[in-house]
């Protein structure tokens, strides 16, 4: 400690002011610390944004990892389900993951029709705004529907306030026998802001979309859904699940 | 540096270089001083004066505030070190250099491409590192080349306290742009609260300029070590990272964050980190007083006590000879 002190208190041996140069190389030195610590302070940044935890949904299931940050949750209906409690809205950032035994002869397609509907029947103001094909973990391939519906957490929380309108995804899939959901929903207003976590979520299953001339459309037509019509007509292709809704019920 | 052509002009300036300054010392106490009593009027004599107020008289007000921690520190330094102030003008373009270099580089750095509220406050150790990091290297940094483009060269830059008056008036800038920054994302502030916020930014970032600034005034006048400023800034870096960091953890409780608990840190730390600059800078100053000795009388050691001594000494025959001579 005293040699650190005394370093500190006389760096040089005499009292001699230092050359042009000496002043230069100090300047450059002072920058080069300066980028390099906000170099590794970007490093710390990326760490963060990237720590994940990972779970496996079950015996002969996948992994899935969601932000470190975000709280799991104990749901007796769900494989998984984690919430960001820092999120800007009443309506907390969340990942959920469902699954259910595939029936005899169901097929993806019509699981997912299924689905569609019972959240159309179930979610309030219910309105699908995308749908695509693609594929997780090995190439398994995948539908991705994005949607949006109104909840209202303050009023179900026992207080009164503004509802919320969700935007929210399925990745719907077959893995070990069952068709597996992961949703993944926000506050439509803040979606953007979520879109880092919800990658680690995507990136952890591997989600990739299938070339250009492979996605097919695959919007379902919701029964109280008008305003879907005009999102469903911008999708290119013929409509294989979207035609038939009710033919696995 | 003053320029200095002969030995004798190098004694003097080595001598001048390590005067002692305790109305340094004391103007910053009385600034100390100053702040909490800024913090005292808003917060029990005029706790409602906001109240009134709307959205844009809050931020104008708070805009006021940011700049008065400053203010507050120039004036009473002015008023205490009246017999050789530093000159005014210099002093101000340094604190406004400090100001405008923030204003540039600050907010885009720290709020724009880091987002630091996005990821720092998810874990402690996050925190730490990016408040070390980020905040601390990149406000430091700002210190240091604000003092180096209004000094360097600079004759008025003739004693190793002015590297920490003008660091000072440098980490002031940077704390009024971090206020600045402050009202404007809240829509103006409480006073009570904004106050004590201030002055707890100010007392930070004076105090961590103050340590920078006592390495920048020893590379002034003397050759260094290729690491010893990064390493300066880097001691700056990591104090005021662990200043905010302490601040934050140490301030908050289930309720939020106490502010009183915060300042009454925050000065503790302001009072010792400046009390340890002081006793380095006159542990520097009598160490290149001893040597300047050594040197101007032949590597012997002579008491000197004034210019005239000093002046007289050097205008002895300058041979080494002649200088052991006299030591014997």
């Amino acid at each position: 400690m005293t040699t650190w002190i005394e370093k500190i208190t006389k760096p040089s041996p005499t009292s001699a002011a230092p050359a042009r140069g000496e002043a230069r190389r100090n300047d450059l030195l002072v920058a080069a610390l300066v980028l390099f610590a906000l170099f590794l302070g970007f490093g710390i940044r990326n760490q963060v944004y990237n720590a994940n935890k990972p779970v496996k949904l079950g015996e002969n299931l996948p992994r899935i990892a969601y932000p470190e940050s975000w709280r799991e949750r104990k749901s007796a209906d769900l494989l998984l389900s984690a919430v960001d409690a820092g999120s800007p809205s009443t309506f907390d950032t969340q990942l959920a993951v469902a699954g259910r035994p595939l029936r005899t002869d169901e097929s993806l397609e019509n699981a997912r029709a299924d689905r569609g509907i019972k959240l159309s029947m179930t979610l309030p103001g219910y309105r699908e705004l995308a749908a695509d094909r693609m594929t997780v973990y090995a190439e398994q391939p995948a539908l991705v529907s994005t949607y949006a519906y109104i909840a209202d957490p303050t009023f179900d929380a026992g207080a009164t306030g503004l509802p919320v309108v969700v935007e929210a995804q399925d990745i719907m899939f077959l893995d070990g026998g069952q068709f597996l959901i992961v949703t993944l929903a926000a506050d439509a207003s803040a979606w953007d802001a979520a879109r880092r976590d919800f990658q680690i979520v995507t990136n952890s299953m591997k989600l990739t979309p299938l070339p250009e001339s492979s996605a097919l459309d695959l919007a379902t037509p919701a029964p109280d859904a008008g305003a879907a019509g005009a999102r469903q007509g911008s999708l290119q292709g013929d409509s294989q699940s979207g035609s038939q809704p009710e033919g696995d019920k | 540096m003053q320029a200095t052509a002969s030995p004798v002009g190098d004694a003097i300036s080595t001598e001048r270089s390590a005067r002692h300054r305790p109305s340094l010392w004391w103007s910053s106490l009385w600034a100390l001083l100053g702040l909490l009593a800024f913090v005292g009027v808003f917060n029990f004599l005029l706790p409602d004066l906001g109240s009134n107020l709307n959205e844009a008289g809050l931020i104008a007000l708070g805009l006021l505030f940011s700049v008065a921690p400053a203010l507050l520190w120039l004036v009473i330094f002015y008023r205490v070190d009246s017999r050789e102030p530093e000159p005014k003008q210099l002093v101000i373009a340094v604190y406004l250099v400090g100001l405008l270099l923030a204003a540039a580089l600050y907010p885009p750095v720290v709020n724009g491409f880091f987002a630091v509220d996005g990821w720092m406050y998810q874990s402690w150790w996050a925190q730490l590192l990016g408040e070390i990091l980020v905040i601390g290297a990149l406000g430091m940094g700002l210190v240091y080349f604000a003092v180096r483009v209004m000094l360097y060269k600079n004759p008025e830059f003739d004693e190793r306290l002015d590297g920490i008056i003008y660091a000072m008036a440098a980490g002031l800038g940077i704390a009024t742009v971090i206020n600045f920054v402050y009202v404007l994302q809240h829509g103006g502030v409480d006073l009570g609260i904004g106050s004590i916020r201030m002055v707890i930014n100010a007392l930070g970032y004076a105090s961590f300029g103050g340590v920078l600034g006592y390495f920048i005034g020893q590379a002034q006048f003397e050759k260094t070590p290729p690491y010893y400023l990064p390493a300066g800034l880097g001691l700056a870096a990591v104090l005021n990272g662990l200043y905010f960091f302490l601040l934050d953890r140490t301030g908050r409780d289930q309720f939020g964050g106490s502010g009183w608990r915060d300042l009454l840190l925050a000065t503790f730390l302001a009072v010792v980190i400046l009390a340890f600059v002081g006793a380095l800078v006159r542990r520097s100053n009598e160490e290149t007083l001893r040597v300047a000795q050594l040197s101007a009388s032949g590597d012997a050691w002579v008491p000197i006590t004034d210019e005239s001594s000093l002046a007289a000494l050097v205008a002895q025959p300058a041979d080494a000879d002649a200088g052991k001579e006299r030591a014997e």
